[in-house]
């Protein structure tokens, strides 16, 4: 296995997809339904490799080269300036509509190849971006000329060693490839853009479907775009290092901190399940007052009520969020997952994570989002949030909403592997009291208590205490008592 | 283009030129050295040619492999091309001209006549 010299995109978690980027002096395949975003890749790719030393011809076929620049500049490519500078050649490719075009016999495609020998001389340039094969070859020709036309184009993007970007239509999200049919045998790369229906939403999602000698991340990946083009979740995770010192940190609550034999571990996620009612927002609250408290930056999602109805529930009990909140170190973020695409929120909790540099995360529920996502879609978003923690080496505290009596039970494995602890609130209503309990399923890197702690939600929020066998007599002794009583 | 055109059409006495006297019809056979349909559009495009009246036709072939220039001012991507520059519209015929057909409609839509 050769080593194969790969140029970065500069496309946001692009270049971890494939490990590297493009490979160089080859050709790549973009594969797409119209709309799924293959122009904003070719022409962002396009202006970092200019950036980075690699002048690169943009062939417009199904738009006009000003049309091109004009997309690419509104996203912030500065295509205009790259082009006035002489980095970056844009040439006019598209048909005339309006003069009738025959075919009569057999043809090739040689006057195009002989185009692009006479632009790369000119300007230098190293990499070529088509946009799109499938305008380029419409008419249609054959299958069998197709095949001989597209074999001869990417023949002449490899003699001439550049680094090529084809796009090419597909008919659907899920069948065949291309429309054309031919283009993913001779191309090194081939990268499967799409933008599919997913209950009542649509959904981004990026996939490199080959690459010849190289390792990339298997299956669908969510992109989205934003106003700086596209960006692809969720492996932009930049190097840390490999080892870390084993720190904790106080979860917020006394008991917790007993029962995990000294607090929360950095760098991992907690993932809190319970039935309503079990106390997990009130853990959520306290773990982002304590961070706070200790001088920590930390950002609070909380997808299920309005951001005054949570300060005021939060200070009904005494935690003084409120306060926190308008001093700055805590930032609360309160929205309804259904009026967002998951996308966006992933966008948002990265550029939250650049900006405010939070060392805690908070997110209360995740259960909210699933409710208003796919399955599929809940778990590229899951997926997408961890690997986003991770990438920043940050700290989370998940909350997630079960039935009463299931906490402890099966949760999507997914999940499971996601989070580095797994904490569960649960309480039986069958008795006279609502016994209120707590348990840690798991703790990587630590050991801890395994079985469950009393809970009591109360003044300052909540009081965790072993499950004495006082306080069971006692709850006991008031059953009895309330039995008699009905009776 | 449009307006160069009605001045050349004017040109002539009486407004309308005699025929045989001026160019009906230009047209330029886009090929390239490297192209194994060269020798066939070449081929093609004289044979019918030489059935019409040479005077009212402007014929010229033009090799993209030393004038890529001109290919790229004309938009020209596949090879061989046959491409009719006036009077306008363009119209482009792609091919080696194997069916003549369609150089025949262009030809005569444009007024050349057919030698006897």
């Amino acid at each position: 296995m050769s080593i194969m010299k790969k140029i970065r995109t500069g496309v946001p978690g692009f270049d971890a997809l494939t490990t590297g980027g493009l490979p160089a002096g080859r050709s790549t395949l973009v594969a797409g339904r119209s709309g799924t975003g293959k122009t904003i890749l070719g022409l962002q790719a396009a202006a970092h490799l200019c950036r980075t030393g690699t002048n690169t011809i943009v062939v417009g076929i199904e738009e006009s080269a000003d049309d091109l620049v004009a997309t690419g500049d509104t996203l912030g490519f500065n295509l205009t300036g790259l082009r006035a500078q002489g980095l970056l050649h844009v040439s006019d490719m598209m048909r005339p509509l309006d003069e009738p075009t025959i075919i009569s016999g057999d043809y090739d495609i040689m006057g195009l190849v002989h185009r692009i020998e006479h632009l790369v001389g000119q300007t230098g340039a190293q990499a070529v971006v088509l946009d799109s094969a499938t305008a380029l070859f419409t008419p249609r020709p054959p299958q069998d000329l197709l095949r001989s036309h597209f074999f001869q184009l990417v023949h002449c993007f490899r003699r001439l060693g550049l680094t090529a970007i084809i796009l090419a239509e597909s008919p659907s999200d899920y069948s065949q490839l291309t429309t054309l049919g031919v283009e993913d045998y001779v191309c090194d790369l081939v990268i499967v853009m799409r933008l599919a229906v997913d209950g009542d939403r649509r959904r981004r999602s990026i996939e490199v479907a080959k690459y010849r000698r190289s390792g990339h991340y298997k299956g669908e990946f969510p992109c989205t775009i934003t106003t700086r083009g596209l960006a692809v979740f969720p492996l932009d995770a930049p190097d840390r290092p490999e080892t870390e010192k084993l720190e904790r940190y106080s979860s917020g609550v006394a008991g917790l901190d007993e029962m995990t034999h000294g607090g929360f571990l950095r760098n991992s996620i907690m993932l809190v399940r319970g039935p309503t009612g079990s106390g997990k927002t009130m853990l959520a609250g306290l773990f982002a007052r304590a961070g706070a408290l200790r001088g920590e930056r930390v950002m609070y999602y909380g997808f299920e009520e309005p951001r005054p109805t949570l300060i005021r529930n939060f200070d009904e009990v005494g935690m003084g969020i409120g306060d926190l909140a308008r001093g700055g170190d805590l930032k609360l973020q309160c929205r309804y997952p259904e009026a967002t695409s998951l996308e966006d929120l992933l966008v948002d909790l990265r550029l939250g994570l650049e900006e405010f540099q939070p060392s805690l995360v908070v997110m209360d529920s995740i259960s909210s989002i699933e409710h208003a996502s796919s399955e599929k879609g809940f778990r590229q978003f899951m997926i997408g949030v961890a690997s986003i923690l991770r990438g920043h080496g940050r700290s989370a505290l998940l909350t997630q909403t079960v039935l009463a009596g299931t906490a402890s039970e099966h949760t999507a494995p997914y999940l499971s592997t996601i989070a580095d602890a797994i904490i569960s609130l649960d309480y039986s209503p069958a008795g006279y009291e609502l016994n209120r309990t707590m348990r840690v399923i798991k703790m990587r890197g630590s050991a801890h208590e395994t079985h469950p702690y009393r809970l009591q939600i109360g003044a300052g929020g909540l009081n965790i205490e072993r499950w004495s066998a006082r306080s069971y007599g006692e709850s006991i002794k008031a059953e009895d008592r309330w039995r008699d009583a009905q009776s | 283009m449009q307006s160069e055109s009605r001045r050349r059409a004017n040109a002539g006495s009486g407004g309308k030129p005699p025929a045989g006297t001026a160019p009906r019809i230009e047209l330029v056979l886009y090929v390239s050295a490297a192209s194994s349909h060269t020798a066939a559009a070449t081929r093609n495009c004289d044979t019918l040619l030489s059935r019409f009246d040479r005077r009212s036709v402007v014929f010229e072939v033009c090799d993209i492999s030393l004038h890529p220039d001109r290919a790229e001012a004309d938009g020209i991507c596949f090879t061989p091309v046959l491409m009719k520059r006036m009077p306008l519209p363009r119209a482009y015929v792609i091919g080696d001209l194997s069916n003549t057909a369609a150089l025949v409609d262009l030809l005569v839509s444009c007024g050349v006549d057919p030698l006897r």
